[in-house]
């Protein structure tokens, strides 16, 4: 071990060696901070250009960039309130309103340092337990799978961000997406239509990358094109100062940044729960320790800390069943170990046996990388924070496009397109709702691994239940969930206790205070959208809810069972939905029990005739991209869309448009075509499939 | 002005009268179809073989490498077969993997027997291993279990599935598939962990878990075992089920002209000996049969799977 170590450390410390790792780590930050591009996406696309390298530099390539594309998601996430991969997600919660403080800089660096020493802690971690890895990965079967897909999930009672009932209605619709496709289980194709088209695009299920591209970024993208105007509000708040302060911090929260590591290095373990899951769960863990629990999602710098702690530490965790059995522990190992392949390197059981030297040099590769990486970060902070400070109508076509190039860089799928703008339009109008996007986004990950695993478990027991509680490890997680759902519960329960008086406002003032309007100008307006506007929502849940019940119904038993569940968890939560809504004292408690007094129905400025057409124009420009995309390709359309949104929708220059139009059109051709010489989609008119 | 009419004239039925030429082909650049995303088995091969095909045929058009995943790979080979057939559009798909959805009636939105088939590019066997602690050492031990043999596989219609369910069939002993696993080795570690009984999965994969003290196996579909002590399925009795492994096969749409079919087939004869090819062709299983072989075999497995119909087609 210490040999090979020693062997890796010189070839990294070679000049070429250390030019591989810095393409890394250099093209790992910018798929990193470009939403809709991530670590798997670089990785695809660069597998062919490996076939010249030797193995040694594939590695530090292929180190340099998994180390380094979280570090360039957060930058993203905390800037412009979209993060740059799924698993910043959760950066934006309190990044976010950081840099609406004028605090980035100190955001950046906190994330950052916690990201630096994240890494560093998962990767040592991973050392520390090659000797014993092989029997972590065997303790987890089936039944433990389930009960961590299960802890996943409750975690959404933890992160619904105050909106609880509308959280818990978004995870049933995540659940509901998570059963569309084909079911490895029992070998039946559910919920994709009849139609060949959408049946074949969705046999195999909601894909992951598009669907959350969709719904993190091209949603704020559309928030922002309705709101206009800067990120960083006018003033003082372009400045970055601060960021060497904000590295300190993730030192000084030294217990967030440990736990955020642990829970980074266990989830990124586990094949099939993923970053995503890993940064919320850190996030709200930050939150159970942390001495200002309601500062969170209002710029508490530990709510950054946190997930971006576990951010980096998963990678390390992720090579555990990578390195032990050739097992992928995440979406980016997989591919990964394509790349291995090519390099004569089989992935199983004697991986680190007969390629140690290779894996070491993986190793070092990403703990360079992270350190690199997360430099690099804290020295470009104040150029990238003048991003702010752009006026977002320049901004929005930019990542709207190169977002929807690299979902269909993926998989080559001009589907994953449409699924994305989809997706970011319901996310836009989950925002407007009041639906928390984060619920739906860990049910939709974990909605399938938690099915698949019930029925294996079942099916590998016979059909006896009692395997989930008579395996050590399960029973253990088991017990872990229980105490999960509770403390949270009793934590609340003693706050109320404290503070005595409840905080629950009636449906009246909510509706009428916010924008100050006298109350009987507020009166009348609520008569007059009571009707609709209320139950609005709720109605449409409820009826996604029983026709989804009614569609499950007309499968087999097994392949029905999980799916009729949670069309009736559905239908339950939207009519304590609806019941909440009404001013009855059955609807005032249920607002105060699920903490849903804050729930916004469409947002009083929704009803300015000015923002309604904003809204309007600023989905029609994401549809109508879409449209063009779909009929002529990306490299015609491209152009042509961003220059008429500047000019018509952002009221730019002929001039500033069509520069804008050209150099992102041929940033892009430039990226996929010929670099990676990926071809981008040609339209269904001129030979697209 | 009659000359300007006569050069038209001329010129139109010299562009009409090209395509007719075999030597035409190919004119124009040829999609590779891959029906899986960037980064698997498939795209590999394919993106392994395209630079050495666009050197070996005439020419000199590009050969790219084109991925259309869906429907578990039904959606790229139902593109291969919908286009048209003049060479341009060739795909990538493995047996028995294609033909299995097809078997049970239901429309994948293809043909296995009007596929013009072009080459067999590589070829991988099968064994079936049980942890190495296993009390079972032959398949009479099986039979003695007294309960059906656990079988974890990723899902049913996969090619191991079907293994599984014939080896069962033909050596009579009753099995239980353990489904939902997401990738070969996760269900052999599932067997190692004690989910399953037994693993069958590809000679390549399993060798790796033998060589690690992890996995015994009983026996191998190969001609001639690979793995020492390893028996051939031919010497424990199944002489019938020897080369029962999984092909990688590039077809084309029904009725591509045979000229152009050659045309193609010879080009790819030739890939697989660029050198840059060649590097990869152990652990890619690169075994090249032309044409008419090529066509002969994927039957000969058709014909072999279309008897197991009933244990391959969802009830």
């Amino acid at each position: 071990m210490l040999e090979s170590t020693l062997a890796a450390l010189q070839f990294l410390f070679t000049p070429l060696g250390v030019v591989f790792l810095i393409l890394g780590v250099l093209v790992g930050l910018v798929f990193g901070v470009m939403p809709g591009l991530g670590g798997t996406t670089a990785i695809a696309l660069l597998m062919p250009l490996t076939f010249a390298l030797e193995a040694n530099q594939a590695m530090l390539l292929m180190g340099g960039i998994m180390g380094a594309v979280s570090a360039g998601g957060s930058i993203s996430a905390i800037l412009i309130n979209t993060p740059g991969t799924a698993p910043n997600a959760a950066t934006c919660f309190d990044g976010y309103p950081l840099t609406q403080q004028g605090k980035a800089g100190l955001a950046i660096g906190a994330a950052a340092g916690a990201s630096t020493i994240g890494g560093f802690i998962g990767l040592f971690t991973l050392i520390a337990v090659i000797p014993i890895m092989k029997s972590i990965v065997l303790l987890f079967g089936p039944p433990e799978y389930f009960m961590l897909a299960l802890m996943g999930l409750t975690a959404i009672a933890a992160s619904t961000g105050g909106q609880f009932l509308r959280g818990l209605i978004a995870g049933a619709l995540g659940l509901i997406l998570a059963s569309v496709g084909y079911d490895a289980v029992g070998g039946t194709v559910r919920f994709t239509s009849s139609w060949r088209y959408l049946s074949e695009y969705l046999w195999d299920g909601i894909q992951l990358v598009p669907a959350l591209t969709g719904l993190f970024a091209l949603s704020e993208m559309i928030a922002l094109s309705v709101s206009g105007g800067t990120i960083a509000p006018e003033g003082a708040t372009g400045r970055v100062t601060s960021v060497l302060q904000g590295v300190w911090l993730a030192v000084k929260h030294w217990r967030t940044t440990l736990q955020g590591s642990a829970i980074g290095t266990f989830i990124g373990a586990v094949p099939g729960l993923g970053g995503t899951v890993a940064a919320f769960l850190a996030y709200t863990a930050a939150m159970q320790i942390s001495k200002h629990p309601e500062t969170f999602g209002k710029g508490n710098i530990e709510g950054v800390i946190g997930p971006e702690a576990s951010n980096n530490s998963k990678d390390g965790g992720s090579l555990i069943p990578t390195l032990s059995f050739g097992i992928p522990g995440s979406a980016e190992m997989a591919i990964f170990l394509g790349v291995l392949v090519l390099h004569g390197i089989e992935p199983g059981p004697m991986l680190l046996i007969h390629h140690e030297g290779v894996m070491f040099s993986l190793i070092l590769a990403l703990l360079a990388s992270t350190l690199f990486s997360n430099v690099i970060v804290v020295m470009v902070a104040r150029p990238l924070a003048l991003i702010t400070r752009v006026d977002v109508h320049i901004l929005v076509p930019v990542v709207i496009a190169a977002a929807l190039a690299g979902v269909y860089a993926l998989r080559q799928t001009v589907g994953d397109v449409v699924l994305a703008g989809i997706f970011g339009v319901l996310g836009y109008i989950m925002i407007r709702f009041g639906f928390p996007r984060v619920t739906l986004v860990i049910a939709l990950i974990l909605g399938e691994l938690a099915e698949r695993s019930y029925h294996q478990s079942l099916n590998m027991a016979d059909g006896d239940w009692t395997v989930f509680f008579t395996r050590t490890v399960s029973l253990i997680l088991f017990l872990l969930i229980i105490a999960f759902l509770f403390v949270p519960a009793i934590r609340a329960w003693r706050t109320r206790m404290r503070t005595g008086a409840s905080t629950s406002r009636r449906l009246h003032d909510v509706l009428v205070t916010p924008d100050g309007t006298g109350a009987h100008a507020g009166f009348t307006r609520m008569m007059k959208i009571i009707h609709w506007r209320d139950f609005g929502a709720a109605l449409v849940i409820l009826a996604i809810g029983v026709g989804f019940l009614i569609w499950a119904e007309s499968y087999t038993a097994s392949a029905a069972e999980v799916p009729v569940l949670v069309a009736w968890i559905t239908i339950v939560l939207a009519l304590i939905d609806a019941a909440a809504r009404t001013e009855t004292t059955l609807g005032r408690a249920l607002r105060r029990l699920a903490n849903a007094e804050n729930v916004i129905e469409w947002k009083m400025e929704g009803d300015d005739v000015a923002t309604s057409r904003r809204i309007s124009s600023a989905i029609f420009w994401v549809l109508a991209y879409l449209a063009g995309v779909a009929a002529v390709g990306f490299l015609l359309t491209t152009p042509i869309y961003i220059f008429l949104y500047m000019k018509l929708h952002g009221g730019k220059s002929f001039l500033a448009s069509a520069i804008s139009a050209t150099a992102t059109t041929l940033g892009i051709w430039l990226l996929f075509e010929i670099i990676f010489e990926y071809p981008l989609y040609p339209g269904l008119l001129l030979g697209g499939y | 002005m009659f000359k300007l009419v006569l050069a038209t004239a001329v010129g139109i039925t010299a562009a009409l009268a090209t395509p007719a030429f075999a030597a035409g082909f190919p004119e124009k650049k040829i999609d590779f179809v891959i029906p899986f995303g960037p980064g698997g088995g498939f795209d590999r091969t394919v993106r392994i073989v395209s630079p050495a095909l666009e050197k070996t045929l005439p020419n000199k058009v590009e050969v790219v490498p084109t991925n259309i995943a869906g429907a578990g790979g039904a959606k790229g080979t139902a593109t291969v077969y919908r286009a048209a057939p003049d060479g341009h559009t060739i795909g990538i798909i493995n047996m028995p993997g294609a033909a299995i959805p097809g078997l049970g009636g239901d429309d994948p939105g293809y043909d296995m027997n009007k596929l013009s088939f072009i080459a067999k590019l590589a070829t991988e066997e099968y064994m079936l291993a049980v942890p190495a602690k296993s009390d079972i050492k032959t398949i009479d031990d099986i039979k003695k279990l007294g309960r059906p043999l656990k079988v974890p596989s990723t899902d049913f219609g996969s090619t191991a599935y079907a293994a599984s369910e014939i080896f069962a069939q033909e050596m009579k002993f009753p099995i239980q598939h353990l489904t939902g696993y997401k990738g070969t080795n996760d269900y052999i570690v599932g067997v190692i962990r004690g989910d399953g009984d037994a693993a069958v999965a590809p000679v390549s994969t399993l060798k790796k878990f033998i060589e690690s003290g992890d996995m015994r196996a009983l026996f191998t579909t190969e001609e001639k075992s690979s793995v020492p002590g390893v028996k051939t399925i031919a010497e424990i009795g199944f002489a019938d089920l020897t080369g029962l492994g999984v092909s990688r096969y590039v077809v084309g749409p029904p009725g591509m002209p045979a000229d152009v079919v050659k045309t193609l087939s010879a080009g790819l004869e030739k890939a697989m000996t660029d050198p840059e090819v060649q590097k990869h062709a152990d652990k890619e299983g690169f075994a090249f049969l032309p044409a008419d072989k090529a066509k002969a075999s994927a039957d000969k497995a058709l014909a072999l799977y279309s008897k197991y119909k009933a244990a391959l087609v969802k009830k």
